[in-house]
């Protein structure tokens, strides 16, 4: 138990906290453990879980991105397009995840070729990705996506399975591979851990960082498919705000915003954490001002468990030594 | 040393109230809202358009054109402009909007450039209640341009504003679902809760609702944002805590769609009605498509016409009320197909 605490104590934590708000909003109202309503939790939790695995990696290398949610909105609007014109779904996906890449890589390579602080790079394709979605769209949203693509991105596949969940899974599980099995995956961290280390020991800093923004993005475009099947139009506004959301499911995750450490189990669960908090409060009924409170509480607690957390683990050791 | 610094502080704040105080030139909005006159009653009362027999240069400082209804304001300006040309009068008009809603300042240098030009006559779409106040402060005190508010005026109130009621909005809304529904559970998707136009709009909505036909209860009070998504997730939720829910209410279109997405997945479209405002082509196109039940249209493209009439009104000399709201009402399947000029009883600006 030690041991499990030590290696996933993180994402024991998140658990945990899952499972105490499940217990308070089920006290407040029953109807919050039924079947549609753990549904809705896990539904919702994919636009921000989608985008919180991509910044996962991101932010583990010692990165930050701040455009996803303008980028939400140009993907979205350019495969609603393709959608509508009658585009295969597959080739939707394809092309959707091909624009996510290039976002992606764009800003990767304003960080490592051009060297700019992450934070200003992004806060400039923020702006450019956003009149980029509404150059193409004149700002009018893009309706009428047809059934196939949404029931592809969004149907009910199973009895209370939809192909989403099936999509923000299956990207969860590819990156979490990617991120602990692979070269690749060890090198995001050693950057993010120690930048100039890992280019001592011979990592290509350039090249891992611009590839974790482009695979990063990848969440994000996917997330944008998802939400064009939820709602069954592009709209060049949406995502607005969306990035500092992503973010917190990262955080309430247990990465580090210094970089270095960080887990996609626990952004997931904290992706979930987040929108059962939101679910959560709409049912038991909180006063809308409130909400804002009860949100922001739930990010700073849920930071200060890692906090205590650490000075818990690294006590006993310390004394060890 | 703490403590001088505090007593400056505080002497310093306590000037600031005097000086507040004592600049009696700008008033609070709410003040005139008592006295606001709408549009149709008072037509008229005005009485015809003296003919100027000049050239006009109007300026229109809009606040994003991203955004379907200032473009919509936009479009009716120039309609209007047009349509005075083709009657045979030199009156020109230039429609600028600054980079987005967050542009505060590049709207702030839009206007001055008008000023600065002097243009004979402005309408103005503050970003903020603060923004453009340098800009006000030369057109109105240094060169006697008259200003008309177009939907969003500065706080404190300088000049006359030309406007949609947020209240009657909600007020509309209500009244729909009591000639729908009758009775039973209704649930309100607001915008941020910092927008007046979501605050009032929402206010509207619960007390017309309360004095008029308690039989409706607003069982829910969300906020969606303005944003689509956030606005399908809060209502899929409440579609399930209040499986009877006969209506939602959205403070704007956009996520009036949203909401529209939860109640389809729902199976509700014929049990559950979603009212929207603002009046968008895509809520238009959704009216008649069947889904949308209605939404509450304030018409944008008249609304800066109405505008338009009051400052040249202005400009010939004539008395205009401070606040003059502008018509709005609900458009549903009933009458989707009229024309929105014909619905508000729109004739055009006309001279005497």
């Amino acid at each position: 138990m030690n041991k499990l605490f030590s290696t996933h104590g993180r994402e024991l934590s998140a658990l945990i906290a899952i499972i105490l708000m499940f217990v308070i909003f089920t006290g407040i109202d029953s109807i919050y453990m039924s079947p549609d309503n753990i549904r809705d939790i896990i539904e919702q939790a994919t636009i921000y879980g989608l985008m919180g695995i991509g910044i996962t990696g991101i932010i583990i290398a010692g990165g930050i991105d701040l455009g996803v949610g303008s980028a939400l909105a140009f993907t979205a609007v350019v495969v609603a397009r393709q959608a509508v014109n009658g585009v295969h779904p597959v080739y939707c996906m394809l092309l959707g995840i091909v624009i996510g890449a290039a976002l992606g890589m764009v800003n990767g390579l304003l960080v490592t070729k051009f060297k700019l602080q992450p934070f200003i790079a992004t806060m400039g394709t923020m702006s450019i990705y956003r009149g980029m979605a509404y150059l193409y769209t004149e700002a009018i949203p893009v309706i009428g996506v047809p059934r196939e693509y949404r029931f592809f991105v969004d149907g009910e596949i199973l009895p209370y399975v939809r192909s989403s969940i099936l999509i923000f899974v299956i990207f969860a599980v590819i990156v979490h591979i990617i991120l602990r099995y692979t070269c690749f995956g060890n090198h995001v961290y050693a950057v993010g851990g120690n930048e100039e280390a890992a280019r001592l020991s011979g990592v290509r800093v350039g090249y891992v960082r611009t590839m974790v923004y482009s695979l990063g993005m990848v969440g994000t475009a996917l997330a944008a498919m998802v939400q064009l099947g939820k709602l069954g139009a592009g709209d060049p506004t949406t995502g607005q705000g969306y990035e500092l959301n992503a973010i917190a499911a990262a955080a309430i995750g247990g990465t580090s915003m210094a970089g270095g450490r960080g887990t996609i189990l626990g952004t997931v669960l904290g992706a979930i954490l987040f929108s059962g908090l939101k679910v959560g409060l709409i049912v038991a009924g909180v006063d809308i001002f409130w909400q804002y409170v009860a949100t922001g509480l739930v990010i700073i607690v849920s930071a200060y468990v890692e906090v205590l957390q650490n000075t818990l683990s690294s006590g006993p050791a310390a004394k060890r030594a | 040393m703490r403590k001088l610094v505090l007593t400056a502080m505080t002497a310093l704040l306590g000037l600031s109230l005097v000086g507040a105080a004592l600049s009696g030139e700008w008033k609070q909005a709410s003040e005139y809202a008592k006295d606001a006159v709408k549009y149709n009653d008072l037509k008229a009362k005005l009485g015809p358009i003296p003919n100027p027999g000049k050239k006009f240069q109007l300026g229109f400082v809009c606040k994003a054109f991203e955004n379907e209804f200032w473009r919509n304001n936009r479009d009716g300006a120039n309609a209007g402009a047009k349509a005075l040309q083709d009657a045979g009068f030199d009156i020109k008009m230039d429609a600028k909007a600054a980079q987005g809603e967050g542009d505060e300042t590049g709207q702030l240098s839009i206007m001055m450039t008008m000023v600065n030009r002097n243009y004979d006559g402005l309408l103005v779409s503050p970003i903020s209640e603060g923004n453009l106040q340098p800009g006000i402060e030369r057109a109105l005190l240094e060169k006697n341009i008259p200003i008309v508010y177009v939907n969003d005026a500065p706080s404190p109130l300088s000049s006359n504003i030309a406007g949609a009621y947020h209240w009657e909005a909600g007020e509309l809304a209500a009244e729909w679902f009591s000639k729908k529904i009758g009775s039973g559970e209704v649930a309100i998707i607001t915008g941020t809760p910092r927008a007046a136009a979501a605050r009032e709009r929402t206010e509207g909505f619960k007390q017309w609702l309360e004095k008029n036909n308690p039989a409706i209860t607003v069982v829910d009070t969300q906020n969606g944002d303005w944003d689509r998504m956030k606005a399908k997730d809060a209502t899929d939720v409440i579609l399930k805590k209040f499986p009877n829910l006969k209506g939602v209410y959205a403070n704007n279109d956009t996520m009036a769609m949203g909401c529209i997405e939860a109640v389809k997945s729902a199976n509700k479209l014929n049990s559950c009605f979603v009212i929207g405002t603002d009046g968008t082509s895509e809520a238009h196109a959704s009216i008649k498509a069947g889904e949308l039940a209605g939404t509450v249209d304030n018409f944008p493209f008249y609304m800066s016409q109405i505008g338009m009439e009051l400052l040249i009104r202005k400009i010939a000399g004539q008395d205009v009320p401070m606040m003059v709201y502008t018509p709005q009402l609900v458009v549903d399947a009933q009458n989707i197909n009229t024309d929105g000029a014909e619905l508000i009883g729109w004739t055009g600006i006309r001279f005497e």
